[in-house]
């Protein structure tokens, strides 16, 4: 009766050991193949353009400060200048005594150079030619959003636009399977960094073809950011594709799973 | 009563697993009999790291004031302990561009370089690339994102010396340095 009290209270604990029944019969399961996917990101580059309401806000809110703020340097030099101008044309102020202040350069030319250099300076484009000629193999379009990297995969007979992934092979963690499929996939040169070793996603698919004993796969996805490098020019078909087109050219039951962790 | 019953448990009564598990709820009980249950459950689930810092540098001191405080609110609503956060003294450079073949000034720009850090403790592994892409997402121009480790340097460098005691001490060196004797 004591053995019965003690080994119960394990139950109270909610302890992890299983107890050895030989009478109950195990369930058959369903095997299942076990891959780990990789999302690469390349980050934006710019940010986003900012929408009416936001350009109307942000005016409004710039006229508040510039009706609230004080007169800077270079604005009260300015004053001095024109005053001191005036005063010398009217010939109440001596123009040599006076010369410490007349500088070489006074501060109404300093703001015309100042503003020849801006109109001088030319800014990059926000839409480069990639985006114009639509190559999709480029990291150089669409630089204010995120681009992620989907291969052509096989799967049974045809092959379709995925999120690169690959069979997890015994005795390596399913990060290193994720490192493993990058480098064999694209090559030593792309330089990627994994960010930790807990899996973002899952999604669960089943064989139209029955290979082994498996009924199908279950794929574990990890993050990583693109740092450097080109995927070599091979026969190899990807893609990179922010995540409004990538919601297009994947199947719906692959973007419910991939959507929570792809889209930013 | 639990002293008497270990008494009359030997291992010929009980196989090994079952012994093992009534030995295991025998400390179990015995750890929160004399401490708060509060310990156990606080300590985190997962592997953490000790101490990280955030570093944040611009050269716009609006809009990093303005990062700094949004990385802030996310890490507290990410529940991860905030241990400090501040502000290290501005770095400023100044650019002097010659006209060609002289050196006479053409354009002198005095730039100013501000940081701001945020310090974590304790942040579990599996939280961090959450919170860190989540950072990411969300910088704005200008503003240059790393995560670093505390080192000894970061500590140093927060503080700026004081010129008017390290010049009399200089002077007091020059002099012949402090009296050894007392007056």
């Amino acid at each position: 009766m004591l053995r019965k009290i003690l080994l119960n209270s394990s139950k109270t604990f909610a302890y992890a050991t299983r107890s050895y029944s030989t009478a109950a019969q195990l369930k058959t399961k369903e095997k299942y193949d076990l891959y780990a996917g990789v999302l690469i990101e390349r980050l934006p580059i710019i940010t986003k353009k900012l929408n009416e309401l936001e350009t109307e806000v942000l005016e409004m809110l710039k006229k508040i400060e510039f009706e609230n703020s004080l007169k800077s340097d270079h604005e009260l030099r300015k004053e001095k200048d024109i005053r001191q101008a005036e005063l010398i044309k009217s010939g109440k102020l001596d123009k040599d005594s006076e010369t410490e202040a007349v500088s070489l350069q006074t501060a109404q030319d300093f703001e015309d150079a100042s503003n020849e250099e801006l109109a001088k300076f030319l800014t990059a484009p926000r839409i480069t030619e990639d985006d114009k000629k639509n190559n999709l193999k480029s990291l150089n379009r669409k630089l204010d959003d995120a681009l992620m990297l989907l291969v052509d995969e096989k799967i049974g007979n045809d092959s379709r636009l995925l999120l690169p992934q690959g069979k997890w092979l015994e005795g390596e963690t399913l990060r290193q399977t994720a490192e493993r499929i990058v480098r064999e996939k694209f090559g030593t040169d792309l330089k990627v960094q994994f960010y930790g070793s807990a899996p973002v996603g899952f999604y669960k698919f089943k064989y139209t073809s029955s290979q082994n004993e498996s009924v199908g796969g279950k794929v574990f996805f990890f993050r990583a950011i693109y740092k450097s490098g080109n995927i070599p020019d091979s026969k190899l078909k990807y893609e990179w594709l922010s995540g409004e087109e990538l919601k297009g050219k994947v199947r719906d039951s692959y973007y419910k799973s991939v959507e929570s962790f792809c889209t930013f | 009563m639990l002293r008497f019953s270990t008494q009359i448990i030997s291992k010929n009564f009980l196989s090994n697993v079952e012994s093992c598990i009534i030995n295991n709820n025998i400390k179990r009980f015995y750890a929160s009999l004399y401490n708060p249950p509060y310990l156990e459950l606080m300590k985190k689930k997962h592997p953490t790291y000790d101490v990280i810092n955030v570093k944040m540098t611009g050269y716009d001191f609006t809009v990093l004031e303005s990062y700094h405080k949004f990385v802030h609110k996310i890490a507290k609503s990410l529940d991860l302990e905030i241990e400090e956060s501040w502000a290290h003294p501005p770095k400023k450079t100044k650019i002097i561009r010659y006209k060609p073949n002289s050196t006479n000034i053409e354009a002198e720009y005095s730039l100013t370089a501000y940081e701001r850090y945020i310090q974590l403790a304790d942040v579990e592994s599996p939280i961090y690339p959450v919170f860190l892409r989540f950072i990411q997402a969300a910088i704005p121009e200008g503003i240059k994102l790393s995560v670093v480790h505390h080192t000894d340097l970061t500590e140093e460098s927060r503080y700026v010396p004081d010129k008017e005691l390290l010049d009399l001490k200089a002077q007091l060196e020059a002099a012949g340095g402090p009296l050894k004797t007392r007056k």
